[in-house]
């Protein structure tokens, strides 16, 4: 996954059905992101009552948000690609 | 005026009441073979060659193996009476201990802590004839499934404690405490704990704290010591003369016992009796014997004759005072005693002729109170110590009479209100001074207003 | 009138203390034809629902009206409320009402249920029994005496009389004994207008006093710079003497003597050595313990409160600051079950006097590197600090915030630092694993759930000076429930029994190997607990150390379990949780890094060095042409340094969120206002936004919050709950580790991230009484 331009990626978790898949592609994936882009912050954050986001932000504080309610782990992982391949 | 209920009953009336009660025969004059405190005046040893002539530790076993239900039930016949000053029956408390406990020991305390001023009695027991009340721990600590029992003997009775230990050891080589306390299959041991000095480890669960080596400072009930005593664990906490009777009950019968002293009131019982007689004594003697017989026969009469009595404090001091009316035909038994406004307590008899200022001697006692109270709860901390000084000053006269009143509600805003006894111990003297001393009182006020004194 | 008679007392109760509602039935007085009901109703507290409201009404004659019906209220503490052990009910017949009670409270427990406060002087929930006031009298039917309520166990069918003339006998006697001997020091003790002795004489003594004996004086005793004594004041209740021995695990406190003579002390001369001793001087019902600082500074009844929440470490007390006249006069605690209960540490309430001294009041700019800071104005600072925004790369900007900067301003301060393209904002915390993952760094099982944990495993933490009333709940679940505590850290005591297994790093090794004898122990637990304190990070081997924690934590399955997270990190500043919730980085440790060093990334010598109530700060490592701000509210280190100090307000000044330990988000109230020309924080990094030509996307408190939703939901919903993390993502990104290969040092021992627990950030330097802590209690 080509994360190079993110500086920083947010995923916002609710603790509902919402956030299932999401949940989900945290739990497989999170591993083979971190051994790729080490460095990268990655953060993880679960509320209740919030909506479930995917959140990247590139250089000069610019952010892109995506909702991820109701997607599927394999959707999220999509939407965390077009992030990445998108230019800021 | 704020008088008790008790001090308003009328005199003829409470003899009433005590001839109802009455077997209709006189009570006193124990005769020799009924007895059970053979070595009073030491009269021979009281170590185990001596204790074994006079009967102790015969039998001990079969005693032992009559099992708890039995030797209660026949304590309960016998009526035998908490010695310790409560009165409270004692085969009714021995069977407060559980009876299916197995994960905590049981334990028998005996309070050999005799502190209540005039009490003499136990000391006799402890150094002329220990084996008693060794032999009644057994007894009495087998009835109520004790593995152990502990002596709390105070601290300022070095001799009767040499003699106690002593004793105890003596037990234990003949194989009569330990593993398989003679020959009985149970396991006894017996432990002697000298106090450091103080009134208040005699209170029962004062008496626990003060075992288990911290301050001596009552807890308060519930739990009772019963349900949580020492270390936490079932005990009974019994007076010594009550442990050491026992094992005679036990062998001559509690109806023999009963026999003894009117209805509810059975047995015989240590009178110590000191102050203006001729010859000051511990003596036993039936229960619910007359106050004068048991002064004239066993004291030589009061100083001076029976008319220069002035006042008896007829149970340790913490029962209120009796004046002479009173005294004149008023019987020594628990029942008898509560009806005239007092209490036979330990029967420790004090006698005051009319020399005394009976102000000073209440005086006195009020100031005993003020030192030995704990310091725990607030009415018996700052009341005693209120009243000690009220006190001081009606013996020099420096009141006012309506301080009389007060010092009357003070006493009433102690007793009754506290963790343990000692508050209401400490205002009974004080009630009862005011009670039948009231005129002295006044009198020595006005003196003192009129520079007279 | 009276509405307003009524807020003030729930205002000004103290913790601690009986709130006696009594005074507000009524202008004029109860009808006394209605004595029993009168008499037993009264409105409830206000920190519980209340089924009677506060108001009392009043008839045509000016009387009070009581209603017929008792208020009956189930349950006084959240969690027995909510735990169905404590469910069953009995009822007891209270003053002629049937009520329906917990089984196994006390009667005074049973009473306070229904609304009805029986006096005392000695009983305080949260300490053992003593029953030796004997003010809780109470009459029970059928009982010769009157009985103390609060050691009487109530049993279903008991009849109790709270106001029969026996009782009312029985508490105007007591209270008469307890005045005779105690001074009348009312004018000139600081417990006046607040003093239980005070209010429950008004309402349960006579009227009069008939002693006319000498009264007994007592020598002080000497407990520290923090708590005064008049001991002749003591009514002897031994609330300090239980609280200390029972909740703080010092066991200093007790009596001697007998009798009238009896004191409580220490006996020998000695302070009480605590950091949660201050709490005696709310428990004290009199005068004879008092707040030292506080002494004779303010009366109760002038002071203003403000419900606030306390920043000095990373517990979040929840507090309440008396201010008179702008000024912070002091601070109490506040009820909260689940972090404070009703203690706070003595930092906590004694560093106030921090906040008057050394205070930033002006901007200040330094002309020359050689000259002094010059008192300047916002807009000159401002457009100075913004042109140096515009004129640095991104690369070279830094920032750095501090111990008590709260969440509003860190995140303004991220957005204003990413807007210019900087990555290197971080916070006073140091490396440890890695921040992803909110399990990483908050207290897993919360506070409250500490008191679950069945074998508790510290590595290197001082619990007792890192979090005080941690460790005092740490010591009921020990003493309560004999759970097993084992540390492998500095061997310090803790006030309860612990192993210690050891303070070098192959112990952690060999737990997180699981070859170590204690793992059989928290393998075998239904819910273990490690705590780690950040101490265990603050070395060279930092990356290691975080590597060997999270290989423990996922090696013991039972730590990571629906509904059970047994694995914290004991944060100790306010501002940590919430940084790292916003995404601020971590320093990598502090003996490799400088300022500017990241974990893993070399960064260049910094151009602009912004800090944010951040005085760590390494000065040899800056470069010499580094460019520094400071924003902060103390003129502490970080202020000496810096070319523009810009005035920021203090925890008492502003209203911020800040995270506890537990991740749970709390908001401080503003007590006072900041001095001079000092603003909130926040506000500050917007000015500077705007003036820079990237002005920030909120001007208002809405924004901000917005803006921290979006962020940080979890910070931002104001319902001061914890947002738990799901066990699968915790296990699943707590197993990310580093595979490198890690040199241990195990030469150096574990050591705490606390070196002085009375001096650990700005304001409680600035203190004087803290100074005297420090040089009472130096080891």
């Amino acid at each position: 996954m080509a994360l190079r331009a993110v500086r920083e990626v947010r995923v916002l978790l609710c603790k509902g059905e919402a956030s299932a898949g999401a949940k989900q592609f945290i739990v497989d994936k999170y591993a083979e992101i971190k051994k790729a882009h080490p460095l990268l912050p990655f953060l993880v954050r679960e509320a209740s009552g919030a909506a479930p986001t995917l959140t990247a932000r590139f250089a000069h504080g610019v952010e892109k948000v995506v909702p991820l309610s109701g997607l599927s782990s394999a959707d999220v992982a999509k939407k965390l690609s077009e992030l990445g391949s998108a230019s800021p | 005026m704020l008088l008790s209920r008790a001090a308003r009953v009328e005199r003829p009336a409470a003899l009433a009441l005590t001839r109802a009660f009455s077997t209709g025969r006189v009570h006193g004059g124990l005769k020799d073979e009924d007895r059970i405190f053979t070595n009073l005046y030491c009269d021979g040893s009281p170590f185990l060659d001596g204790a074994m002539k006079r009967g102790d530790w015969y039998r001990t076993k079969d005693l032992v193996q009559l099992g708890p239900e039995r030797i209660i039930g026949e304590i309960k016949r016998s009526g035998l009476r908490g010695r310790g000053g409560a009165g409270f029956p004692s085969g009714l408390k021995w069977s407060f201990m559980p009876k299916n406990n197995t994960d905590k020991p049981q334990y028998l305390v005996v309070n050999a802590d005799e502190s209540e001023p005039g009490t003499c009695k136990d000391r006799e027991i402890m150094r002329h004839d220990p084996h008693k009340l060794i032999e009644g721990c057994l007894v009495a600590g087998s009835a109520m499934r004790a593995n152990a029992a502990y002596i709390y003997i105070r601290g300022e009775f070095v001799y009767e404690a040499a003699v106690l230990e002593r004793a105890v050891a003596e037990a234990y080589k003949a194989g009569l405490l330990g593993k398989n306390a003679c020959g009985s299959g149970i396991d006894f041991d017996v432990h002697v704990h000298r106090g450091g000095g103080a009134y208040i480890c005699g209170e029962e669960t004062g008496l626990i704290e003060s075992l288990e080596g911290k301050t001596g400072k009552p807890r308060l009930k519930p739990p009772f010591p019963a349900n949580a005593g020492l270390y936490g664990c079932p005990t009974t906490v019994t007076n010594v003369e009550t442990v050491a009777v026992s094992p005679t009950i036990l062998r001559r019968g509690g109806d023999w016992f009963a026999s003894f002293g009117r209805k509810n009131n059975s047995g015989t019982k240590l009178f110590c009796i000191s102050g203006h007689v001729n010859n000051p004594i511990t003596v036993e003697e039936e229960m619910s014997i007359p106050l004068r017989e048991l002064l004239e026969k066993h004291c030589g009469g009061v100083r001076g004759g029976w008319d220069n009595l002035l006042a008896v404090i007829p149970g340790g001091s913490s029962v209120p005072v009796m004046t002479k009316a009173v005294c004149d035909d008023v019987l020594m038994d628990f029942d008898a005693l509560k009806e005239v406004g007092s209490g036979l307590g330990t029967a420790a008899v004090t006698v005051f002729d009319k020399s005394t200022d009976i102000v000073a001697a209440i005086g006195r006692l009020s100031k005993f109170y003020a030192h030995e109270s704990c310091g725990q709860c607030t009415p018996c901390r700052e009341g005693t110590t209120w009243m000690n000084k009220i006190m001081d000053r009606m013996v020099t006269g420096d009141a006012k009479l309506e301080e009389i009143d007060m010092l009357y509600e003070i006493s009433q805003q102690i007793e009754g209100h506290t963790i343990c006894a000692l508050g209401d111990a400490a205002a009974w003297p004080v009630q009862g001074l005011i009670r039948a001393f009231r005129p002295e009182m006044e009198a020595r006020i006005m003196k003192k207003a009129a520079g007279k004194l | 009138m009276l509405a307003a008679l009524q807020a003030r007392a729930a205002a000004t109760a103290r913790p601690g203390r009986v709130s006696l509602q009594l005074l507000h039935k009524g202008a004029r007085g109860v009808r006394s034809s209605d004595a029993r009901a009168s008499s037993a109703v009264q409105p409830a507290q206000p920190s519980q629902p209340a089924a009677v409201s506060a108001v009392v009404q009043l008839d045509e004659a000016g009387f009070a009206v009581l209603p017929k019906e008792l208020p009956s209220m189930r349950g006084v503490d959240f969690k027995q409320e909510l735990d169905p052990r404590y469910a069953e009910t009995i009822e007891v017949i209270i003053d002629g009402h049937p009520v329906q009670v917990q089984k196994g409270s006390s009667l005074i427990q049973a009473c306070e249920q229904v609304g009805i406060q029986v006096p005392r002087f000695c009983y305080h929930e949260r300490l053992s029994v003593a029953g030796n006031c004997r003010m809780c009298l109470v009459e029970i039917e059928k009982a010769p005496k009157p009985v103390a309520a609060c050691a009487m166990p109530a049993a279903p069918g008991m009849k109790v009389f709270t106001n029969s003339p026996i009782v009312k006998k029985a508490r105007e006697g007591v209270m008469e004994f307890l005045l005779a001997n105690h001074p009348l020091d009312c004018p000139i003790c600081d417990q006046g207008g607040e003093c239980d002795l005070q209010d429950q004489s008004l309402f349960f003594g006579s009227d009069r006093g008939r002693t006319t004996e000498s009264r007994r004086g007592v020598e002080d005793k000497n407990l520290g710079p923090l708590v005064k004594t008049v001991m002749t004041r003591c009514i002897h209740c031994t609330r300090c003497v239980r609280f200390a021995t029972e909740v703080a695990g010092v066991d200093e406190l007790g009596t001697v003597g007998r009798g009238n003579a009896m004191e409580i002390g220490t006996y020998v001369e000695r302070m009480l050595d605590s950091e949660i001793s201050g709490n005696i001087v709310d428990l004290c019902p009199v005068g004879a313990l008092t707040s030292k600082p506080y002494a004779f500074t303010a009366r109760p009844w002038e002071l203003r409160s403000v419900e606030s929440i306390d920043v000095l470490d990373g517990y979040g007390s929840n507090i309440r600051v008396d201010t008179r006249g702008g000024e912070v006069m002091r601070i109490l605690p506040r009820l909260n079950e689940d972090i404070n209960e009703e203690w706070i540490s003595d930092k906590t309430r004694f560093a106030y006097d921090g906040l008057k001294r050394q205070r930033l009041d002006t901007p200040l700019i330094r002309p020359d590197p050689e000259m002094p800071l010059q008192p300047a104005t916002w807009k000159d600072a401002l457009t100075l600090v913004a042109q140096k925004f515009k004129a640095t790369p991104g690369a070279r900007i830094g920032a750095f915030a501090g111990p008590l900067a709260d969440v509003e301003s860190m995140l303004a301060l991220k957005d204003l630092c990413n807007a210019f393209d900087s990555e290197a904002i971080h916070c006073d915390v140091p490396a440890g694993p890695l921040a992803d993952c909110r399990a990483a760094y908050t207290l897993g099982s919360t506070i409250a759930g500490v008191e679950e944990a069945d074998a508790v495993l510290l590595l290197s933490t001082d619990l007792k000076r890192e979090a005080p009333l941690l460790n005092a709940r740490l010591r009921r679940r020990v003493y309560h429930d004999g759970v097993r505590v084992a540390s492998v850290g500095p061997r310090v005591p803790l006030t309860y029994e612990y192993e210690h297994l050891g303070d070098s790093v192959s112990q952690l090794l060999e737990l997180a190997n699981g070859t170590h004898p204690f793992c059989k122990v928290l393998a075998g637990a239904q819910r273990p607990l490690v705590l780690v304190g950040t101490g265990a990070y603050e070395r060279t081997d930092a990356r290691g150390v975080a590597w060997a924690v999270q290989k423990l934590v996922t090696s013991v399955p039972a730590l990571i379990q629906d509904g059970w997270l047994g694995f914290g990190t004991v944060q100790p500043t306010a501002a940590a949780v919430g940084a790292l919730d916003l995404g601020l980085t971590p320093l990598a440790s502090s003996a490799a890094a400088g300022v500017g060093a990241s974990d893993g990334a070399i960064a260049e010598p910094l151009g602009l060095v912004y800090l944010l109530g951040y005085d760590s700060i390494d000065l040899d490592r800056l470069s010499p042409d580094a460019f520094v701000v400071y924003q902060g509210h103390h003129g502490d280190v970080g202020a000496e340094t810096a070319d523009v100090v810009l005035p920021g307000s203090a925890y008492t000044e502003k209203v911020g969120t800040y995270a506890n330990m537990e991740g749970r988000a709390q908001r401080t109230a503003r007590a006072v206002s900041p001095p001079g020309e000092a603003r909130d924080d926040w506000k500050i990094l917007r000015a500077i936004s705007e003036l820079a030509g990237k002005p920030l996307p909120y001007a208002g408190v809405d924004g901000i919050r917005e803006r921290l939703a979006a962020v940080a939901p979890q910070l931002a919903d104001g319902t001061e709950s914890i947002h738990a993390v799901s066990p699968d993502i915790a296990k699943a990104m707590l197993a990310v580790r580093a595979s490198d290969k890690f040199d241990f040092d195990t030469k150096t021992p574990f050591a705490s991230c606390i070196d002085n627990f009375y001096m650990t950030d700005a304001i409680s330097r600035a203190s004087t009484t803290m100074a005297s802590c420090t040089k009472a209690f130096a080891k």
